[in-house]
């Protein structure tokens, strides 16, 4: 899998440029210990930054921050808080399955079943329709079922050439974070409540197998031995 | 008419005190808002209740009972803030002190409160009036954005809206009568002549109602029941409150959000969605507030300040009055056909334009 190299015509560009209220100037982001460089993101905006209104879609939480920053530099941006609705799919499901009669047919269910009936009623967009996708704290959170349907959906809401932008852990996480965009090159994370509990660690080689369709691939290491992952349909 | 005892026998307390104390006089020659606002008080018949005790001597006064904050402790280092407080504080309770409606209850403790949070300094500069007794099974009347300073707005502080229970039709009445046309005011049209608290009131859907079909009109809505259909205050602005539940577009000059709505927003001025509101369609507006712990589940663009209310000054026949399409059920009518809006906001979220 090779990357296809595209030049850089100006690094300073100023959509890379931390602007807006929304951004806290660099004192501000040294003295928050939750902020963290995030090399990935620098690349999946060098890579969405070619479309005009082109269109992101976060499937984290939405803050102000992230909506702002993606808005101010002329994208259109569609949020689904995908952990948090699939949460809640669960407890509905269990809440109903708990209401249903012995020997209900309805009763019988599997993790596919489960994952496609998620899926029905989410991550509905048209096809070829988003120029790039994030998803940090996702993929390794998702039911081993429901993780290759909802690669298999995001590969057809993307469009050809668009990016996404995903996140894995190197070990288990001491907390589950939301994730919110300072600038260009940094975000913040946002504690939360653990939506969902951490799956399993995917080695390199698994990564590159759920991204099967996906015709190219970049990964940055941070510090916190966090792997951003970034594929290209 | 001092309120309390000028001397404590805290050389610095009382330094201070007397400071602020003279600086309220001055400033309450320059701008008499006190006493607006001590006669806004009485307009309504409503008292305050004024806590004192002994940190109270020393100028520091907890100027409402819901909101006793006493930071000025021995030990603690006087500030400007201080100094604002107090001032801030005495003002306000001279004023209803003069005006006598109040009630002084004492408090003889030495017990330490807690310090105050963040939230309680921005209530500063509004009067908390006191609540009814219930109050507290109304969450929505105290979350409901931007309450009014020293001149509240009818619509948050009028009893009918904030104590009505769904069992007693007759207060929710007051603020929607279903009446053949949904007026941008919802008063009832036979009322002769609408008092000034009246006329600036804001519509109110109560809990406990439902409504379907379409709502226009041009005054301010707050949807504290359910809402099916379509809602359009082009010139207004709409809040759904905490305990609020829209299945609806919704087209106004502002919107703010606190419980849940889904469908489109288009808002021609600003969108502010709450820390516990959940929108599931999208959003489009020039400007957009989102608060932590918001859900957005949609697309957010952005447009030009004024666009959304444009198209509606060219579709007159829209807002014409809707009587037909109007339907008021009380809260024992079932849920209102949920799959077909799910399909319907899907439909609309998975536009992606």
């Amino acid at each position: 899998m090779s990357w296809t190299a595209k030049p850089r015509l100006n690094p300073t560009a100023p959509t890379l440029k931390p602007t807006g209220t929304a951004k806290p100037g660099p004192k501000a982001v040294e003295a928050n210990g939750n902020v963290r460089i995030s090399n990935g993101l620098k690349e999946f905006l060098w890579l969405t930054d070619g479309s005009s209104q082109g269109r992101i879609l976060d499937l984290g939480a939405v803050f102000q921050s992230t909506v702002m920053f993606f808005i101010e530099r002329g994208f259109r941006l569609s949020t689904e808080d995908m952990m948090r609705s699939w949460k809640e799919f669960l407890i509905t499901e269990e809440e109903s399955m708990r209401n249903m009669k012995i020997g209900d047919e309805g009763a019988r269910v599997s993790q596919g079943m489960l994952a496609g009936k998620f899926l029905d009623s989410n991550l509905q967009y048209p096809e070829d329709n988003f120029h790039g996708v994030l998803a940090w704290d996702l993929f390794d959170y998702l039911d081993a079922e429901l993780l290759p349907r909802v690669m298999e959906r995001l590969y057809t809401v993307l469009r050809p050439g668009g990016a996404v932008l995903a996140s894995f852990h190197s070990k288990t996480p001491e907390r589950f974070n939301r994730y919110k965009i300072v600038d260009g090159q940094n975000i913040e994370l946002i504690p939360s409540p653990t939506l969902a509990v951490h799956s399993r660690i995917f080695q390199n080689r698994e990564i590159l197998d759920i991204f099967g369709k996906f015709r190219s691939s970049k990964t940055f290491v941070g510090r916190d031995q966090v792997r951003e992952a970034l594929f290209l349909k | 008419m001092l309120p309390v005892p000028f001397v404590t026998g805290n050389l610095r307390y009382d330094a201070i005190f007397i400071a602020s104390y003279v600086c309220w006089i001055l400033f309450e020659l320059v701008t008499g808002s006190s006493r607006k606002a001590s006669g806004a008080a009485k307009a309504q018949g409503r008292r305050i209740i004024l806590l004192f005790d002994r940190d109270d001597l020393a100028g520091n006064v907890t100027h409402t009972p819901s909101c006793a904050v006493s930071d000025l402790a021995p030990g603690r280092s006087i500030g400007i803030h201080c100094m604002i407080r107090r001032l801030l504080a005495f003002r306000r309770m001279a004023a209803f002190v003069r005006e006598r409606s109040y009630t002084i209850v004492p408090v003889a403790s030495w017990e330490r409160r807690t310090p105050p949070r963040t939230s309680d300094y921005t209530s500063w500069g509004k009067i908390m009036w006191r609540k009814p007794t219930d109050a507290k099974t109304n969450p929505q009347a105290s979350n409901l954005p931007e309450p009014a300073a020293t001149t509240p707005k009818p619509m948050q502080n009028t009893p009918t809206n904030v104590t009505a229970a769904p069992a007693t039709p007759a207060p929710i009445a007051q603020s929607f009568t279903p009446t053949p046309s949904v007026s941008s005011n919802l008063a009832t049209p036979s009322t002769p002549a609408p008092s000034p608290l009246r006329s600036n009131s804001a519509s109110v859907i109560g809990s406990g109602l439902k409504i379907q079909g379409e709502i226009t009109g041009d005054s301010d809505l707050v949807i504290e029941g359910e809402a099916h259909g379509r809602i359009r205050m082009v010139n207004g602005r709409v809040t759904v409150a905490p305990k609020g539940r829209v299945n609806a577009d919704i087209e106004a000059v502002e919107i703010s959000v606190e419980g849940f709505v889904q469908g489109g927003l288009k808002a021609s001025d600003k969108v502010r969605l709450g820390p516990a509101s959940q929108v599931q369609g999208s959003v489009m507006t020039p400007r957009i507030a989102i608060e932590d712990g918001a859900r957005l589940r949609g697309k957010v663009e952005m447009i030009r300040a004024g666009e959304v209310a444009t198209p509606a000054a060219k579709t007159p026949a829209v807002s014409a009055p809707v009587s037909s399409t109007v339907k008021v059920t009380d809260s024992a009518t079932p849920a209102i056909t949920s799959e077909a809006d799910r399909a319907k906001a899907t439909a609309a979220r998975g536009s992606g334009d």
